[in-house]
């Protein structure tokens, strides 16, 4: 993928388990859980930089969706609903914690690995995804999110747009400012460290 | 011959042009933004704990079922098509208003009579044999709850070593 390369996907591969775990199917319910399961943790791991707190929350999410799936509109994307559920889930938090002004936050980088680790390049790619990692952990709440979704989460920009409930036309220069403060920590840091 | 630009495209050379007016300096700071991007598509997201899938549905479990829109919707209809039916065999039957509420006040005035005689059996009973009474009545009661206790809950019933 390059700048500018991803495109919107349409169709909703969830719609068949939704629609037996509404009927009371348990186990359909369990394999939205598990197929989601990923992407809403991750985003909850960004955002709230705590293995417990995200762990907590994305399973708050998964049960908040249960609640409520009768109100999921079904022309909308199924992963979409949930991952907004976690965003707000995690948003509310955040603000309680800028509320007591809490510091001291678990840092959450032994858990964020590549998934192609390979016994030769390890040391050195482990090395620049640390770097990269901790560069963007000293980003802002809104630009560690878009980032994610973007680039982690392969997610198009509508699809961000529908996440974070703001204008599509938006999230290419919110990417762009964020990349942008990216390159400059990672510069200062190799700075620091040179 | 050049291909237009979209408006993601058009965003961007504007971004860029923004930030690094000098074209030189721009071509750098897109190679930089190229290169941070390659980087980027490289990280996943992490697995959660192993047992989050249980966990949730340990949860979703506990929740109390709830009612779904089609089953209230299907609650009221069997409700209005009884009683619709219900008034229809009773305006087929021929039956008047007058004769349903005769019928009526019969009605209350046997269950009153049955009331009284029931009372009046039970002080009698008490009177002739009060203590018997009480711990029958004690013991019935008792057993009735610890069955419905174990009816309900049935880990409840269970001893605790």
């Amino acid at each position: 993928m390059s700048l500018l390369g991803m495109t919107a996907d349409t169709t909703q591969p969830w719609l068949d388990e939704v629609r037996r775990a509404r009927r009371g199917d348990s186990s359909a319910f369990a394999a939205l859980v598990r197929g989601l399961q990923r992407p809403v943790f991750g985003l909850c791991l960004r955002l709230l930089r705590s293995e417990a707190e995200a762990t907590e929350v994305a399973q708050e999410t998964f049960l908040r969706a249960y609640q409520h799936l009768e109100r999921f509109d079904e022309t909308r994307p199924f992963d979409l609903w949930v991952l907004t559920i976690a965003r707000n889930l995690c948003l509310d938090i955040l603000r309680r914690r800028q509320k007591v002004q809490t510091e001291d936050v678990e840092p959450h980088a032994p858990t964020l690995a590549s998934h192609e680790p390979t016994s030769e390049e390890l040391a050195m790619a482990s090395q620049q995804r640390r770097s990269l990692e901790d560069a963007m952990a000293t980003l802002s709440d809104d630009d560690r999110e878009v980032l994610a979704l973007y680039y982690v989460q392969k997610r198009t920009t509508k699809e961000i747009a529908v996440i974070m409930g703001v204008a599509p036309g938006t999230i290419m220069a919110r990417l762009f400012r964020a990349r942008e403060k990216l390159r400059t920590r990672m510069t200062q840091a190799e700075q620091g460290a040179a | 011959m050049t291909t237009p630009m979209n408006d993601d495209e058009a965003e961007l050379a504007r971004l860029l042009a923004e930030a690094a007016p000098d074209p030189l300096e721009r071509e750098a700071l897109a190679e930089a933004h190229r290169q941070l991007e390659k980087d980027l598509l490289r990280l996943a997201d992490p697995l959660p704990p192993a047992d989050f899938v249980s966990s949730v549905m340990a949860k979703v479990e506990a929740e109390p079922r709830r009612v779904s829109a089609a089953e209230v919707r299907s609650a009221v209809l069997i409700a209005v098509v009884g009683l619709a039916a219900s008034a229809l065999a009773f305006v087929r039957s021929g039956a008047s208003a007058d004769g349903v509420a005769l019928q009526l006040a019969q009605a209350l005035v046997a269950t009153r009579e049955v009331l009284v005689g029931f009372g009046s059996g039970l002080a009698a009973v008490w009177r002739t044999a009060g203590l018997p009474l009480s711990v029958a009545l004690a013991v019935v009661v008792m057993v009735t709850l610890v069955g419905l206790r174990r009816l309900v809950a049935p880990e409840n019933s269970k001893v605790v070593a």
